[in-house]
Protein backbone atom coordinates (compact mmCIF):
# COMPACT_ATOMS: atom_id res chain seq x y z
CA UNK A 1 0.00 0.00 0.00
CA UNK A 2 1.32 3.44 -0.94
CA UNK A 3 2.25 5.66 1.99
CA UNK A 4 0.45 8.98 2.31
CA UNK A 5 2.41 12.20 1.89
CA UNK A 6 2.11 12.89 5.61
CA UNK A 7 3.51 9.45 6.48
CA UNK A 8 6.50 9.97 4.18
CA UNK A 9 7.07 13.42 5.63
CA UNK A 10 7.23 11.84 9.11
CA UNK A 11 9.86 9.39 7.86
CA UNK A 12 11.97 12.19 6.40
CA UNK A 13 11.61 14.26 9.55
CA UNK A 14 12.85 11.25 11.50
CA UNK A 15 16.09 11.41 9.53
CA UNK A 16 15.41 9.16 6.54
CA UNK A 17 16.48 11.50 3.74
CA UNK A 18 16.02 8.84 1.07
CA UNK A 19 12.31 8.63 1.88
CA UNK A 20 12.06 12.09 0.33
CA UNK A 21 12.48 10.36 -3.03
CA UNK A 22 8.87 9.14 -2.82
CA UNK A 23 7.62 12.72 -2.59
CA UNK A 24 9.89 13.87 -5.41
CA UNK A 25 8.74 11.14 -7.76
CA UNK A 26 5.11 11.62 -6.80
CA UNK A 27 4.93 15.39 -7.33
CA UNK A 28 7.56 16.24 -9.97
CA UNK A 29 5.26 16.16 -12.99
CA UNK A 30 2.57 18.34 -11.42
CA UNK A 31 5.19 20.80 -10.21
CA UNK A 32 6.73 20.99 -13.66
CA UNK A 33 3.34 21.78 -15.20
CA UNK A 34 2.71 24.56 -12.71
CA UNK A 35 6.24 25.95 -13.03
CA UNK A 36 6.00 25.91 -16.81
CA UNK A 37 2.68 27.75 -16.75
CA UNK A 38 4.11 30.29 -14.35
CA UNK A 39 7.43 30.90 -16.10
CA UNK A 40 6.53 30.05 -19.69
CA UNK A 41 9.95 28.50 -20.11
CA UNK A 42 10.92 24.84 -20.07
CA UNK A 43 14.39 25.21 -18.54
CA UNK A 44 13.19 27.68 -15.94
CA UNK A 45 10.45 25.23 -15.01
CA UNK A 46 13.04 22.47 -14.47
CA UNK A 47 15.04 24.79 -12.22
CA UNK A 48 11.92 25.72 -10.29
CA UNK A 49 11.13 22.03 -9.68
CA UNK A 50 14.62 21.43 -8.27
CA UNK A 51 14.57 24.53 -6.12
CA UNK A 52 11.08 23.75 -4.83
CA UNK A 53 12.05 20.31 -3.57
CA UNK A 54 15.23 21.65 -2.02
CA UNK A 55 13.35 24.36 -0.13
CA UNK A 56 10.66 21.90 0.90
CA UNK A 57 13.30 19.59 2.36
CA UNK A 58 15.01 22.41 4.22
CA UNK A 59 11.77 23.68 5.73
CA UNK A 60 9.95 20.40 6.21
CA UNK A 61 9.49 21.24 9.90
CA UNK A 62 7.18 24.09 8.86
CA UNK A 63 4.78 21.79 7.07
CA UNK A 64 1.62 21.06 9.04
CA UNK A 65 0.71 17.40 8.46
CA UNK A 66 -3.00 18.18 8.76
CA UNK A 67 -2.81 20.20 5.54
CA UNK A 68 -2.25 19.15 1.94
CA UNK A 69 1.39 18.49 1.15
CA UNK A 70 0.72 19.06 -2.57
CA UNK A 71 -0.76 22.50 -1.91
CA UNK A 72 2.20 23.37 0.34
CA UNK A 73 4.61 22.22 -2.36
CA UNK A 74 2.75 24.19 -5.05
CA UNK A 75 2.94 27.27 -2.89
CA UNK A 76 6.72 26.93 -2.69
CA UNK A 77 6.86 26.38 -6.45
CA UNK A 78 4.82 29.54 -7.04
CA UNK A 79 7.22 31.52 -4.84
CA UNK A 80 10.24 30.07 -6.65
CA UNK A 81 8.66 30.92 -10.01
CA UNK A 82 7.90 34.48 -8.93
CA UNK A 83 11.48 34.91 -7.68
CA UNK A 84 12.81 33.62 -10.95
CA UNK A 85 10.53 35.90 -12.97
CA UNK A 86 11.67 38.90 -10.92
CA UNK A 87 15.30 38.03 -11.63
CA UNK A 88 14.69 38.28 -15.37
CA UNK A 89 15.57 41.50 -17.17
CA UNK A 90 12.50 43.72 -17.58
CA UNK A 91 10.56 43.21 -20.80
CA UNK A 92 10.05 45.94 -23.34
CA UNK A 93 6.62 47.56 -22.87
CA UNK A 94 4.45 46.46 -25.77
CA UNK A 95 0.92 47.14 -24.63
CA UNK A 96 0.60 50.36 -26.63
CA UNK A 97 2.05 48.89 -29.81
CA UNK A 98 -0.41 46.01 -30.24
CA UNK A 99 -1.64 45.65 -33.79
CA UNK A 100 -5.24 44.45 -33.84
CA UNK A 101 -5.68 41.14 -35.60
CA UNK A 102 -7.88 41.21 -38.69
CA UNK A 103 -11.29 39.54 -38.90
CA UNK A 104 -9.76 36.90 -41.13
CA UNK A 105 -7.19 36.16 -38.45
CA UNK A 106 -9.86 35.85 -35.79
CA UNK A 107 -11.85 33.59 -38.08
CA UNK A 108 -8.79 31.47 -38.63
CA UNK A 109 -8.29 31.18 -34.87
CA UNK A 110 -11.81 29.88 -34.53
CA UNK A 111 -11.59 27.58 -37.50
CA UNK A 112 -11.47 23.88 -36.88
CA UNK A 113 -9.10 23.28 -39.77
CA UNK A 114 -5.88 25.23 -39.19
CA UNK A 115 -4.68 27.29 -42.11
CA UNK A 116 -0.92 27.30 -42.78
CA UNK A 117 -0.28 30.55 -40.84
CA UNK A 118 -2.38 29.58 -37.82
CA UNK A 119 0.61 28.33 -35.85
CA UNK A 120 2.34 31.65 -36.34
CA UNK A 121 -0.72 33.57 -35.14
CA UNK A 122 -0.94 31.34 -32.10
CA UNK A 123 2.71 31.93 -31.38
CA UNK A 124 2.23 35.69 -31.54
CA UNK A 125 -0.85 35.55 -29.36
CA UNK A 126 0.98 33.32 -26.92
CA UNK A 127 3.81 35.81 -26.70
CA UNK A 128 1.37 38.62 -26.00
CA UNK A 129 -0.43 36.57 -23.37
CA UNK A 130 2.89 35.93 -21.63
CA UNK A 131 3.61 39.66 -21.74
CA UNK A 132 0.16 40.34 -20.26
CA UNK A 133 0.77 37.76 -17.53
CA UNK A 134 4.10 39.39 -16.79
CA UNK A 135 2.28 42.57 -15.87
CA UNK A 136 0.06 40.86 -13.28
CA UNK A 137 0.94 40.78 -9.61
CA UNK A 138 2.30 37.51 -8.22
CA UNK A 139 -1.06 36.57 -6.68
CA UNK A 140 -3.06 37.51 -9.77
CA UNK A 141 -0.73 35.63 -12.07
CA UNK A 142 -0.79 32.51 -9.91
CA UNK A 143 -4.55 32.60 -9.55
CA UNK A 144 -5.10 33.18 -13.26
CA UNK A 145 -2.70 30.43 -14.31
CA UNK A 146 -4.17 27.92 -11.88
CA UNK A 147 -7.77 28.76 -12.81
CA UNK A 148 -7.52 29.35 -16.53
CA UNK A 149 -4.84 26.89 -17.61
CA UNK A 150 -4.90 24.25 -14.92
CA UNK A 151 -8.62 24.36 -14.12
CA UNK A 152 -7.98 24.37 -10.38
CA UNK A 153 -10.92 25.17 -8.11
CA UNK A 154 -11.11 28.36 -6.10
CA UNK A 155 -10.50 26.36 -2.90
CA UNK A 156 -7.34 24.82 -4.34
CA UNK A 157 -6.11 28.21 -5.52
CA UNK A 158 -6.74 29.60 -2.05
CA UNK A 159 -4.73 26.74 -0.53
CA UNK A 160 -1.79 27.41 -2.85
CA UNK A 161 -1.89 31.16 -2.21
CA UNK A 162 -2.50 30.68 1.49
CA UNK A 163 -5.67 32.78 1.44
CA UNK A 164 -9.39 32.19 1.85
CA UNK A 165 -11.82 31.56 -0.99
CA UNK A 166 -13.02 35.18 -1.13
CA UNK A 167 -9.48 36.49 -1.55
CA UNK A 168 -8.69 33.74 -4.07
CA UNK A 169 -11.75 34.77 -6.08
CA UNK A 170 -10.62 38.37 -6.07
CA UNK A 171 -7.18 37.35 -7.35
CA UNK A 172 -8.75 35.36 -10.18
CA UNK A 173 -11.14 38.16 -11.07
CA UNK A 174 -8.48 40.87 -11.08
CA UNK A 175 -6.18 38.65 -13.15
CA UNK A 176 -8.90 38.01 -15.73
CA UNK A 177 -9.80 41.68 -15.94
CA UNK A 178 -6.20 42.73 -16.51
CA UNK A 179 -5.50 40.05 -19.11
CA UNK A 180 -8.72 41.00 -20.81
CA UNK A 181 -7.79 44.67 -20.94
CA UNK A 182 -4.44 43.71 -22.45
CA UNK A 183 -5.86 41.41 -25.11
CA UNK A 184 -9.12 43.12 -26.10
CA UNK A 185 -7.45 45.79 -28.24
CA UNK A 186 -5.53 43.05 -29.96
CA UNK A 187 -8.61 40.96 -30.67
CA UNK A 188 -10.86 43.82 -31.76
CA UNK A 189 -11.73 42.99 -35.40
CA UNK A 190 -10.57 45.31 -38.21
CA UNK A 191 -12.14 45.14 -41.67
CA UNK B 1 -33.43 45.81 -14.16
CA UNK B 2 -30.16 45.10 -12.42
CA UNK B 3 -27.47 43.81 -14.79
CA UNK B 4 -24.91 41.17 -13.98
CA UNK B 5 -21.55 42.33 -12.69
CA UNK B 6 -18.28 41.53 -14.46
CA UNK B 7 -17.37 39.30 -11.53
CA UNK B 8 -20.57 37.27 -11.94
CA UNK B 9 -19.84 36.84 -15.65
CA UNK B 10 -16.23 35.77 -15.05
CA UNK B 11 -17.15 33.14 -12.49
CA UNK B 12 -20.07 31.97 -14.59
CA UNK B 13 -17.58 31.38 -17.40
CA UNK B 14 -15.36 29.34 -15.07
CA UNK B 15 -18.39 27.49 -13.66
CA UNK B 16 -17.63 28.82 -10.19
CA UNK B 17 -20.80 30.88 -9.91
CA UNK B 18 -22.64 30.79 -6.61
CA UNK B 19 -26.00 31.36 -8.31
CA UNK B 20 -25.62 29.65 -11.69
CA UNK B 21 -29.35 29.27 -12.39
CA UNK B 22 -30.21 32.91 -11.77
CA UNK B 23 -27.26 34.05 -13.93
CA UNK B 24 -28.39 31.78 -16.76
CA UNK B 25 -31.96 33.05 -16.42
CA UNK B 26 -30.76 36.64 -16.53
CA UNK B 27 -28.55 36.03 -19.57
CA UNK B 28 -31.48 34.43 -21.39
CA UNK B 29 -33.56 37.56 -20.94
CA UNK B 30 -30.98 40.37 -21.11
CA UNK B 31 -29.38 41.15 -24.44
CA UNK B 32 -26.87 43.65 -22.99
CA UNK B 33 -25.50 41.15 -20.47
CA UNK B 34 -25.49 38.43 -23.12
CA UNK B 35 -23.32 40.64 -25.35
CA UNK B 36 -20.94 41.39 -22.48
CA UNK B 37 -20.71 37.71 -21.65
CA UNK B 38 -19.99 36.88 -25.28
CA UNK B 39 -17.22 39.48 -25.41
CA UNK B 40 -15.65 38.00 -22.28
CA UNK B 41 -15.82 34.51 -23.71
CA UNK B 42 -14.26 35.67 -26.98
CA UNK B 43 -11.20 36.99 -25.15
CA UNK B 44 -10.79 34.10 -22.76
CA UNK B 45 -11.27 31.46 -25.43
CA UNK B 46 -8.76 33.21 -27.70
CA UNK B 47 -6.00 32.71 -25.14
CA UNK B 48 -4.02 29.84 -26.59
CA UNK B 49 -3.48 26.97 -24.25
CA UNK B 50 -0.08 25.83 -25.34
CA UNK B 51 0.69 22.27 -24.37
CA UNK B 52 3.12 21.79 -21.53
CA UNK B 53 6.32 20.14 -22.84
CA UNK B 54 6.30 16.44 -22.19
CA UNK B 55 8.42 15.01 -19.44
CA UNK B 56 9.35 11.35 -19.51
CA UNK B 57 7.81 8.89 -17.11
CA UNK B 58 11.03 8.76 -15.10
CA UNK B 59 11.21 12.55 -14.75
CA UNK B 60 10.74 12.21 -11.00
CA UNK B 61 13.72 9.86 -10.82
CA UNK B 62 15.83 12.34 -12.79
CA UNK B 63 14.85 15.15 -10.46
CA UNK B 64 15.73 12.96 -7.48
CA UNK B 65 19.16 12.07 -8.89
CA UNK B 66 20.04 15.72 -9.27
CA UNK B 67 18.54 16.61 -5.92
CA UNK B 68 19.94 13.84 -3.68
CA UNK B 69 23.55 15.12 -3.40
CA UNK B 70 22.25 18.58 -2.49
CA UNK B 71 20.19 17.24 0.41
CA UNK B 72 23.37 16.29 2.29
CA UNK B 73 24.47 19.90 2.08
CA UNK B 74 21.42 21.16 3.93
CA UNK B 75 21.17 19.87 7.50
CA UNK B 76 17.72 19.74 9.01
CA UNK B 77 17.09 21.86 12.05
CA UNK B 78 18.30 20.73 15.49
CA UNK B 79 14.80 20.72 16.98
CA UNK B 80 13.41 18.70 14.12
CA UNK B 81 16.04 16.02 14.59
CA UNK B 82 15.66 16.07 18.35
CA UNK B 83 11.91 15.59 18.42
CA UNK B 84 11.33 13.44 15.36
CA UNK B 85 14.12 10.87 15.57
CA UNK B 86 12.37 7.63 16.57
CA UNK B 87 15.58 5.81 17.42
CA UNK B 88 16.52 8.31 20.09
CA UNK B 89 18.42 6.26 22.69
CA UNK B 90 17.30 6.01 26.29
CA UNK B 91 16.33 7.97 28.31
CA UNK B 92 13.08 8.21 26.35
CA UNK B 93 11.74 11.46 24.99
CA UNK B 94 9.47 12.13 28.00
CA UNK B 95 12.52 13.44 29.87
CA UNK B 96 12.44 16.45 27.58
CA UNK B 97 9.32 17.92 29.20
CA UNK B 98 10.63 18.13 32.80
CA UNK B 99 14.06 19.10 31.50
CA UNK B 100 12.56 21.99 29.55
CA UNK B 101 10.44 22.99 32.57
CA UNK B 102 13.53 22.98 34.80
CA UNK B 103 15.38 25.05 32.22
CA UNK B 104 12.55 27.59 32.04
CA UNK B 105 12.36 27.76 35.86
CA UNK B 106 16.12 28.25 36.13
CA UNK B 107 15.98 31.00 33.53
CA UNK B 108 13.11 32.64 35.42
CA UNK B 109 14.98 32.56 38.74
CA UNK B 110 18.17 33.85 37.18
CA UNK B 111 16.19 36.65 35.55
CA UNK B 112 14.41 37.41 38.79
CA UNK B 113 17.57 37.90 40.81
CA UNK B 114 19.73 39.19 37.99
CA UNK B 115 17.30 41.96 37.17
CA UNK B 116 17.00 43.06 40.79
CA UNK B 117 20.45 44.15 41.89
CA UNK B 118 21.09 45.18 45.49
CA UNK B 119 21.13 48.89 45.66
CA UNK B 120 23.32 51.04 47.85
CA UNK B 121 20.78 53.80 47.71
CA UNK B 122 20.66 55.62 51.13
CA UNK B 123 16.84 55.68 51.16
CA UNK B 124 16.67 51.91 50.66
CA UNK B 125 19.21 51.32 53.43
CA UNK B 126 17.28 53.57 55.79
CA UNK B 127 13.97 51.83 55.04
CA UNK B 128 15.55 48.43 55.52
CA UNK B 129 17.01 49.50 58.87
CA UNK B 130 13.65 50.88 60.05
CA UNK B 131 11.88 47.72 59.04
CA UNK B 132 14.40 45.60 60.93
CA UNK B 133 14.00 47.74 64.06
CA UNK B 134 10.21 47.55 63.93
CA UNK B 135 10.26 43.79 63.58
CA UNK B 136 12.70 43.44 66.49
CA UNK B 137 10.56 45.71 68.69
CA UNK B 138 7.40 43.72 67.88
CA UNK B 139 9.16 40.47 68.71
CA UNK B 140 10.45 41.79 72.02
CA UNK B 141 7.04 43.14 72.97
CA UNK B 142 5.31 39.84 72.25
CA UNK B 143 7.95 37.95 74.22
CA UNK B 144 7.53 40.29 77.18
CA UNK B 145 3.74 39.83 77.13
CA UNK B 146 4.13 36.06 77.10
CA UNK B 147 6.60 36.07 79.97
CA UNK B 148 4.40 38.39 81.98
CA UNK B 149 1.38 36.13 81.46
CA UNK B 150 3.24 33.02 82.67
CA UNK B 151 4.81 34.82 85.62
CA UNK B 152 1.43 36.10 86.83
CA UNK B 153 -0.07 32.62 86.68
CA UNK B 154 2.83 31.13 88.65
CA UNK B 155 2.71 33.84 91.30
CA UNK B 156 -1.01 33.25 91.84
CA UNK B 157 -0.46 29.53 92.31
CA UNK B 158 2.43 30.01 94.67
CA UNK B 159 0.23 32.25 96.83
CA UNK B 160 -2.59 29.67 96.90
CA UNK B 161 -0.14 26.83 97.75
CA UNK B 162 1.18 28.74 100.73
CA UNK B 163 -2.32 29.20 102.19
CA UNK B 164 -4.06 25.90 101.41
CA UNK B 165 -3.74 22.53 103.15
CA UNK B 166 -1.62 19.59 102.02
CA UNK B 167 -4.72 17.66 100.86
CA UNK B 168 -5.33 20.19 98.29
CA UNK B 169 -1.69 20.23 97.18
CA UNK B 170 -2.22 17.49 94.59
CA UNK B 171 -5.11 19.36 93.01
CA UNK B 172 -3.09 22.50 93.01
CA UNK B 173 -0.17 20.78 91.29
CA UNK B 174 -2.57 19.52 88.66
CA UNK B 175 -4.02 22.98 88.29
CA UNK B 176 -0.52 24.35 87.97
CA UNK B 177 0.17 21.85 85.23
CA UNK B 178 -3.01 22.81 83.39
CA UNK B 179 -2.32 26.49 83.69
CA UNK B 180 1.20 26.06 82.38
CA UNK B 181 -0.12 23.93 79.50
CA UNK B 182 -2.69 26.55 78.58
CA UNK B 183 -0.07 29.26 78.87
CA UNK B 184 2.23 27.36 76.53
CA UNK B 185 -0.62 26.82 74.05
CA UNK B 186 -1.57 30.48 74.21
CA UNK B 187 2.03 31.49 73.80
CA UNK B 188 2.36 29.24 70.77
CA UNK B 189 -0.78 30.67 69.22
CA UNK B 190 0.32 34.17 69.98
CA UNK B 191 3.73 33.60 68.43
CA UNK B 192 2.16 32.11 65.31
CA UNK B 193 -0.15 35.10 65.00
CA UNK B 194 2.79 37.39 65.55
CA UNK B 195 4.79 35.73 62.79
CA UNK B 196 1.78 35.96 60.50
CA UNK B 197 1.56 39.68 61.22
CA UNK B 198 5.28 40.08 60.59
CA UNK B 199 4.93 38.27 57.31
CA UNK B 200 2.17 40.63 56.18
CA UNK B 201 3.99 43.67 57.41
CA UNK B 202 7.13 42.51 55.69
CA UNK B 203 5.30 42.15 52.35
CA UNK B 204 3.65 45.53 52.80
CA UNK B 205 6.98 47.07 53.72
CA UNK B 206 8.57 45.52 50.66
CA UNK B 207 5.85 46.94 48.39
CA UNK B 208 6.25 50.33 50.04
CA UNK B 209 10.00 50.06 49.59
CA UNK B 210 9.59 49.30 45.86
CA UNK B 211 7.24 52.25 45.47
CA UNK B 212 9.67 54.52 47.25
CA UNK B 213 12.50 53.34 45.04
CA UNK B 214 10.49 53.85 41.87
CA UNK B 215 9.48 57.30 43.04
CA UNK B 216 13.09 58.06 43.78
CA UNK B 217 14.10 56.84 40.30
CA UNK B 218 11.45 59.00 38.64
CA UNK B 219 12.53 61.97 40.75
CA UNK B 220 16.11 61.34 39.72
CA UNK B 221 15.05 61.23 36.08
CA UNK B 222 13.13 64.45 36.51
CA UNK B 223 16.14 66.08 38.10
CA UNK B 224 18.32 64.84 35.25
CA UNK B 225 15.95 66.34 32.71
CA UNK B 226 15.87 69.61 34.58
CA UNK B 227 19.64 69.67 34.83
CA UNK B 228 19.91 68.91 31.09
CA UNK B 229 17.49 71.72 30.25
CA UNK B 230 19.47 74.03 32.51
CA UNK B 231 22.70 73.07 30.79
CA UNK B 232 21.13 73.68 27.38
CA UNK B 233 19.93 77.09 28.53
CA UNK B 234 23.36 77.93 29.88
CA UNK B 235 24.99 76.73 26.68
CA UNK B 236 22.61 78.85 24.63
CA UNK B 237 23.38 81.91 26.72
CA UNK B 238 27.13 81.33 26.49
CA UNK B 239 27.11 80.63 22.74
CA UNK B 240 27.66 83.22 19.98
CA UNK B 241 24.51 84.43 18.12
CA UNK B 242 24.92 81.91 15.23
CA UNK B 243 26.20 78.65 16.61
CA UNK B 244 27.82 76.30 14.11
CA UNK B 245 25.68 73.38 15.30
CA UNK B 246 22.23 72.66 16.70
CA UNK B 247 21.52 71.15 20.08
CA UNK B 248 18.76 68.60 19.91
CA UNK B 249 16.38 69.01 22.81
Amino acid sequence: MEDSDAAVVRQVRAGDKDAFRVLVERHSHALFRLAYRMTGNEHDADDVVQETFLRAFRHLNRFEPARSFAAWLHRIAVNCSINLIHQRPPQVERSQSYTPLSTNTLDSLAATTPPPDRAAIHAELQERVQAALGRLSAGERTAFVLRHFEGESIEQIGAVLGVGTSAAKQYVFRGVQKVRRELEPLLRPTR
Amino acid sequence: MKHLSDEQLVFHHYQESDDRHSVEAHLAGCEACRARYQALQDVLSAIPVTPVPERSADYGRQVWQRLRPRLDECPQSFWLRLFERPSLPSPPRWWLAPAMAALVLAAFLVGLFWSRPRTNDPLASRLRQELRQELAADFQSALNRSQEHSSNALAALEARLANDSKAEAKQLVQALHDVLGRARAEDRQMLLAMFHDWEEENAAAYVALRQDLEELASLTDEEMRRARSKLIELAAQASPPDPPFKINK
